[in-house]
């Protein structure tokens, strides 16, 4: 017997049967619905995560030092001018940690690693206001970040790549304040108002060289405040900080350092070379981040994959009692077969395609209303995804994932259909064709 | 030539152990006609699985074509079901739910022939019934379902075949017709036809013939059949 014909055969059986198989098969695609969806939503969050850190580039790191003490006793360390120790919350897992302010000197260290191009602490400065040079109303300035080495889309300008002493960068929140378009906003001359020591106040001129998108989407392309966000070149910062924080306690001693390689090539290296300056230094990367976020959605992903496990394989056990029902009805065929010379081996054969057929049928259907749903979630709530980071759904199927499970479900439909065909097989067509 | 020797099939073991045949042979030229008479548990119905290859002697052989048959694979002994046999059952096994054109179709697929429906169509016209072809086999009446039955059996060109109470389950009418029919493709195409009956009337139209009784040939009649 060729295999086209039991395959027909096989398929002219599950017709008969009709309401059982379309049972069966909405059981598996239920199973398999909810493997396709998990499947694409991981890969929905994974294209996301790659979008958002597209622009970021790895070549900056952060080091800080943590504290000498011992991290286990809760003892209060003895006091050290030259190793004060603070408490430093960070965002992240490990919340807060002790560490050890770093020096200047400790900084200069780093500039001896080959590969390294740059060091900078965390400048603490504080901004008071910001104005238009030709008007004297002055606005809040809420957050001070220094440039950045990612690519940054802009609203209108061009982010300076080489960043001068007079570049600054405003969000588009200060654009409504000065009563400008984004686009007039370019090249416009605006003070910037800060205390020196004591209670004078210092002002800067600077020219806007971009506007910003005021916090959108997750991640780092979001500002730490929604608005009022000034971006300046890191010598400025350095500058500021000199105005504001020399001869003061605790100037040049930063809560963390930053440190720019020539390329993501030699992170490792650099990391290693800064550990071994000092064991106590952590350095941290956004490969790093991007390392955590993958593993911990690939665990959501095994969870949520576990789940559709026990669903599909609930329903292979569908697939064990239709099988076996359908052996124990048509013992008769089975004997007719038989007996008319189909070798016992094409009749097992007959099962098997049978369980598969059910199988296969019902990781497509699973899948078809997965791609609808898909349709409907990315389609219906386009923007509100969009507003949140995800740009191209929150459903993303991958062609070679429904290849898989659809492969898979044959062969979980074929190993759950092997009692039942072995049943067929061994039946006698003698005592098969006495059955009443 | 069809040699049957010293055939014992023994069912169960022990205590419960029953001999269905006890040491039965005989031989039977090909292209002739055999009836198998005798009464339930006579051991007929055990006698003709066995020469059909359906069911394994515990010892003894029967010769078909100078080869003893249960000593082949057991492939070869599916092939000798499939193409050198040919069944007619008193249940008719026809799958209801089948038309008759797909019912007859049957051994062709398990042979993977080609040609099938015409080759199917022809086994109709043979047995007259070519204009029920697309009809559902549970739409037939027994005597029809019975010619349909024959067409299966018939539409792979077997040399043999095996009847199993072919009339049993038909009104005498009906059953003269299908006799008459089974008579007829005997002569036609030179098959050998071996029916086993209970009815002394129906043997006594075949040329030869053996009575059974508690697994034992008691009686023979015939010149093609030798003891």
């Amino acid at each position: 017997m060729k295999r086209r014909d039991i395959i027909k055969r096989g398929l002219r059986n599950l017709k008969r049967n009709r309401s059982r198989s379309v049972l069966t098969v909405l059981a598996l695609s239920v199973g398999a619905l909810t493997l396709v969806l998990t499947l694409g939503l991981s890969n929905a969050l994974e294209n996301t995560i790659k979008t958002q850190f597209e622009d970021v580039t790895n070549l900056v790191m952060s080091v800080s030092l943590t504290a000498e003490g011992d991290q286990e006793n809760m003892n209060v360390p003895e006091y050290d001018s030259d190793a004060k120790t603070v408490y430093s919350i960070q965002e992240g897992p490990d919340g807060g940690k002790e560490v050890q302010l770093i020096t200047k000197d400790q900084l200069d260290d780093f500039l001896q690693i080959s590969g390294v191009k740059r060091t900078w602490p965390a400048y603490d400065v504080k901004l008071e206001y910001i104005r238009l040079s030709e008007s004297d109303t002055k606005y809040v300035i809420n957050t001070v970040q220094e440039q950045s080495y990612n690519k940054t889309e802009v609203l209108s300008g061009i982010y300076p790549v080489d960043w001068k002493d007079t570049d600054i960068v405003l969000s588009d929140s200060y654009a409504d304040s000065f009563g400008l378009s984004k686009e007039d906003m370019i090249g416009k001359e605006v003070v910037v108002g800060y205390f020196g020591k004591g209670t004078t106040v210092l002002e800067k001129a600077f020219t806007i060289s971009a506007v910003l998108e005021s916090g959108m989407g997750f991640g780092p392309r979001m500002g730490v405040a929604s608005s009022g966000i000034v971006t300046l070149s890191i010598d400025t910062l350095a500058s500021i900080y000199q105005d504001q924080k020399i001869e003061t306690p605790g100037y040049n001693e930063f809560l963390s350092a930053n440190v720019l390689i020539e390329s993501t090539d030699i992170e490792e290296q650099v990391k290693n070379d800064i550990t071994a300056i000092n064991g106590k230094y952590s350095v941290t990367s956004i490969s790093d981040l991007t390392e955590l976020i993958s593993s911990v959605l690939g665990t959501i992903t095994l969870g949520l994959s576990a789940f559709s496990g026990v669903a599909l394989f609930v329903a292979a056990f569908g697939i064990i009692n239709t099988q076996l029902m359908s052996v124990f009805e048509r013992t008769k065929e089975i004997g007719l077969l038989k007996s008319l010379g189909m070798p016992n081996r094409k009749v097992r054969s007959l099962f098997s395609y049978e369980a598969i057929i059910i199988g296969v049928i019902g990781a497509l259907v699973g899948t078809g209303i997965a791609y609808a749903t898909q349709a409907f979630v990315n389609n219906v709530f386009k923007e509100k995804l969009a507003d949140i980071g995800f740009v191209n759904g929150v459903l993303n199927i991958a062609v070679s994932d429904v290849l898989m499970v659809v492969a898979g479900l044959g062969l979980l439909s074929w190993i759950a259909g092997v009692i039942p065909a072995r049943k067929a097989q061994k039946l006698d067509p003698i005592q098969a064709l006495r059955e009443e | 030539m069809i040699r049957v020797q010293e055939v014992i099939r023994t069912y169960g073991e022990g205590e419960s152990e029953f001999k269905a045949l006890k040491g039965v042979s005989f031989a039977l030229k090909e292209g002739e006609n055999l009836a198998i008479l005798g009464k339930s548990g006579s051991g007929k119905s055990t006698l003709m699985h066995a020469l059909a290859g359906l069911d394994r002697p515990s010892s003894g052989r029967i010769i078909i074509k100078d080869k003893d048959l249960w000593s082949r694979s057991q492939k070869d002994i599916d092939l000798y079901r499939s193409q050198d046999v040919g069944f007619v059952f008193q249940d008719f096994y026809l799958q209801n739910e089948e038309t008759v054109l797909e019912n007859v179709m049957v051994p062709l697929e398990i042979n993977g022939d080609t040609d099938r429906k015409e080759k199917a169509m022809e086994a109709l016209k043979v047995l007259e019934i070519d204009d029920k072809a697309n009809n559902k086999a549970n739409q037939l009446s027994g005597g029809q379902k019975q010619r349909v039955c024959i067409a299966r059996a018939i539409v792979g060109k077997p040399s043999i075949i095996f009847a199993d109470e072919p009339t049993g389950n038909l009104d005498s009418k009906t059953s003269e017709r299908v006799e008459d029919i089974l008579f007829n493709i005997h002569k036609k195409f030179n098959t050998t036809l071996i029916v086993v009956t209970h009815d002394k009337e129906l043997s006594d139209k075949f040329s030869n013939s053996i009575t059974l009784k508690d697994g034992e040939i008691t009686s023979h009649t015939g010149e093609g059949i030798q003891i």
